[in-house]
């Protein structure tokens, strides 16, 4: 007998749908996490240990990654992101980076499951249609939003998403002052703002508390349990449930192949650095893009020479960041009245706004008719050390004493800093892709991901598109020097791709329900299955497919259990 | 070597001088590590401090916020990379190099300033200057559980709201 029905290795957005559904479905669960077991009672507004080190992340000199991007002359330069700083984990702790989230969830629309027959091909770019359509993913989208909790308000909209609920099942989060001017704004321009849907409860719900509305969100971990990670609004109910085991500190080495190519086992080191082995009937892979590109790719054996699942060498290709960029605008004090002031220093409740008037562009300027994006507007994150550390800088080099302490002075006291966020789909392409590196390994003696971070030179003119307009928004809201930047730099907290789902083995590494081609009890559940990443941030879409495909393991395995049905029905 | 012994001496001897100990204690408890700064290199570093953030009349400054003791906290975290305490300790000894004829902390605030321009026109100056803000921020505008801030007078000045909670002292960074 098996140690457990299925193990997820993983316990973030792509592994808490897996472990909950399974563990209620009446099946045998190990959730195994690499990083520490974080509680409500442990998440502060401490912006140091926040933003300034690493306590959610490893210390980047224990687990590094080596970084490839263009050095300008048509080749790559390597470089250990030890040396840069440039940090690509984001939450390595049971729930993952969706305790730290900011929980924008937007759905994909219909024509992001077909980009390739919808706008054609690009040349440089990999896109395809995904193996599934927006209808075999939209009952799970309604699931996410009633189990996790998605607060907002379903507005008609040129690119509205078609939903099986009229509404979303929680009301909008406490929304600031500015959202109605905001709101005004936008109409002048002929734009349609939407209220942004958040995995944020607004009051208590689902055994959770709600929103404190302390003003400190996106990057924090949340101390009333009101955000929906995959920590407080599924392990934890998985946990109550007595069929879900969860073990942090849990580093996976790799995945052991049996001789017919199966997976066997998977081996570990635990906390105090022993390795230890356990075995399940289906395991699930959930480490987030790069990790699980990583994860497939070392655990080599007999008979997958090449990584699992790679015999294609399709692992670890056609990585996909969020293309876009972000732009910024200030609105001073002494431009409004007292009683605007006053409206503008209200703290806490959030902006919550999007535009996805562009979502669709057609533009003589791009080509024709291109896919776009979306943007959110939100005010600068209120971390002042932050802050601070980039007003250090003039325009003559470092600033101190008196000047410094002048214009920090009017930064934070004369002005509400406001700023937006594009999103567009981040083209596939062979320059952007996971390998494992040569030479550099990490405490546990495993080879780390070299990730080559390409981007096509489309992103940037959608990107700087959608940027042009949002600055027309916030200039016309009254804003002063407004300004956005737009790059190909990979933004290290939005991953997917990697293992791209798909019919055809030779192009693909998952089947449609994001089984591995070839090992009928491995799964990836992830954000790595996507072969595009739409326009829009990836955790809801994680989710919702995280669903689907526990609903497949729960078939694969029988079904939910007698047990379990006699349960559900009294 | 002469040098060198300026400014690595030991952390008791550090905290006889007038630095408040809660900084220290902050981050790393009784515990600290025998070999740090001499009481003298610690002094150097306070005016450097109060250089790079001087007191009123705008807000407060090094002294009102513990910014000698909050980098002495650094210093002494075990978490700290030797690299870091290395840099930290370099750079006042570059500084100490650029006042031959006296000692940084007897230097009127003008001449102070006159060094501290001449030490950010050199890359390596104006880095370390750079870095060494970025402590000086922290014990600003950071939590007071972390002995910088005290009172919240950094968040005061900016009209800054915290978040809530608090840290606690025994869930703050290293002991987590």
């Amino acid at each position: 007998m098996k140690d457990y029905d299925v193990c997820v290795i993983g316990s973030g957005a792509g592994g808490g749908p897996v472990a909950y559904t399974l563990a209620e479905a009446g099946y045998r669960v190990l959730v195994l996490e690499k990083g520490p077991w974080f509680t409500e009672k442990d998440f502060f507004k401490d912006e140091i240990v926040c933003c300034r080190r690493s306590v959610y992340t490893p210390e980047l000199k224990d687990e590094r990654h080596v970084l490839e991007t263009p050095d300008g002359g048509g080749s790559w330069s390597a470089e250990p992101t030890s040396e840069s700083g440039w940090d690509f984990w984001n939450g390595n702790c049971v729930g993952g980076s969706s305790n730290f989230m900011s929980g924008f969830f937007l759905r994909l629309k219909p024509d992001d499951f077909r980009l390739r027959s919808t706008y054609g091909a690009i040349a440089g770019a990999n896109v395809v249609d995904w193996p599934i359509g927006y209808d075999e993913l939209e009952p799970y989208y309604d699931k996410v939003e009633k189990l996790v909790g998605v607060s907002g308000k379903a507005l008609p909209h040129p690119h509205a998403d078609p939903r099986s609920s009229p509404d979303f099942p929680f009301p909008p989060t406490l929304e600031h002052p500015l959202a109605d001017w905001l709101d005004r704004s936008c109409r002048d321009l002929d734009l349609h703002p939407l209220p942004t849907p958040r995995a944020i409860l607004p009051a208590p719900a689902l055994g959770r508390q709600g929103c404190a509305y302390s003003g400190y969100c996106g990057s924090y971990g949340c101390a009333t349990g009101a955000k929906g990670s995959a920590r407080a609004a599924l392990l934890d109910k998985a946990l109550a449930s007595g069929r879900c085991e969860l073990r942090p500190h849990s580093m996976v080495a790799r995945l052991v192949g049996d001789a017919r190519g199966q997976i066997a086992a998977v081996e570990y080191f635990d906390k105090d650095g022993r390795k230890q082995r356990v075995d399940a009937r289906i395991y699930v892979v959930a480490c987030q893009a790069v990790e699980t590109a990583r994860l497939l790719l070392r655990s080599t054996g007999p008979r997958h020479p090449k990584g699992l699942a790679n015999r294609h060498g399709q692992v670890g290709r056609n990585l996909l960041f969020s293309a876009g960029g972000s732009g910024s605008g200030d609105l001073p004090y002494d431009h409004f009245t007292a009683r605007q002031v006053d409206e503008l220093k209200v703290f806490g409740p959030f902006l919550n706004r999007t535009l996805q008037d562009w979502y669709v562009i057609d533009d003589k300027a791009l080509g024709g008719r291109v896919k776009g994006g979306s943007v959110e507007f939100l005010f600068q994150h209120p971390n002042p050390i932050n802050r601070a550390d980039r007003l250090k800088w003039g325009e003559d080099g470092l600033l101190w004493g008196e000047p410094l302490k002048r214009k920090l002075k009017a930064y934070f006291t004369g002005a509400s800093h406001l700023r937006f966020e594009a999103f567009c789909d981040w083209l596939p392409t062979d320059d952007c892709r996971i390998s494992l590196d040569p030479e550099v390994r990490d405490r546990w003696g495993l080879p780390v991901a070299r990730v080559r971070a390409g981007y096509h030179p489309h992103d940037l003119k959608v990107g700087e598109y959608l940027a042009e307009r949002s600055r027309a928004v916030l200039e016309h809201l009254g804003c002063v020097d407004v300004r956005s930047f737009v790059s190909g730099d990979p933004p290290s907290n939005l991953q997917a791709g990697g293992c791209r789902f798909g019919r055809d083995p030779k192009t693909s590494v998952l089947d449609p329900d994001c089984r591995a081609h070839g090992i009928d009890n491995l799964y990836v559940s992830d954000g790595s299955f996507m072969p595009t990443g739409g326009s829009v941030p990836y955790t809801f879409t994680i989710y919702a497919n995280a669903f689907r495909v526990a609903d497949q393991i729960v078939a694969d395995l029988g079904g939910v259990r007698a047990s379990r049905v006699k349960d559900r029905t009294g | 070597m002469q040098r060198r012994q300026f400014i690595i001496g030991s952390l008791g001897v550090a905290l006889a001088s007038t630095i408040p100990l809660r900084a220290v204690q902050a981050h790393v408890g009784a515990a600290a590590p025998e070999s740090l700064l001499t009481p003298h290199a610690v002094r150097v570093l306070g005016s450097v401090l109060e250089g790079l953030l001087p007191g009123a009349p705008e807000g407060p400054g090094a002294r009102d916020i513990n910014a000698t003791g909050y980098v002495l906290g650094i210093l002494a975290h075990p978490r700290t990379p030797d690299s870091e305490r290395h840099y930290l300790r370099e750079g006042l000894l570059w500084l100490d190099e650029l006042t031959p004829a006296a000692s940084f902390e007897t230097l009127t605030a003008r001449q102070r300033e006159e060094i501290l321009r001449s030490f950010a026109a050199s890359e390596r100056g104006e880095a370390w200057l750079a870095n060494l803000l970025g402590y000086v921020f922290e014990a600003l505008f950071g939590d007071p559980a972390y002995g910088g801030n005290p009172g919240g007078v950094g968040w005061r000045w900016i009209e800054h709201q915290p978040g809530f909670p608090h840290p606690t002292p025994d869930k703050v960074y290293g002991k987590l």
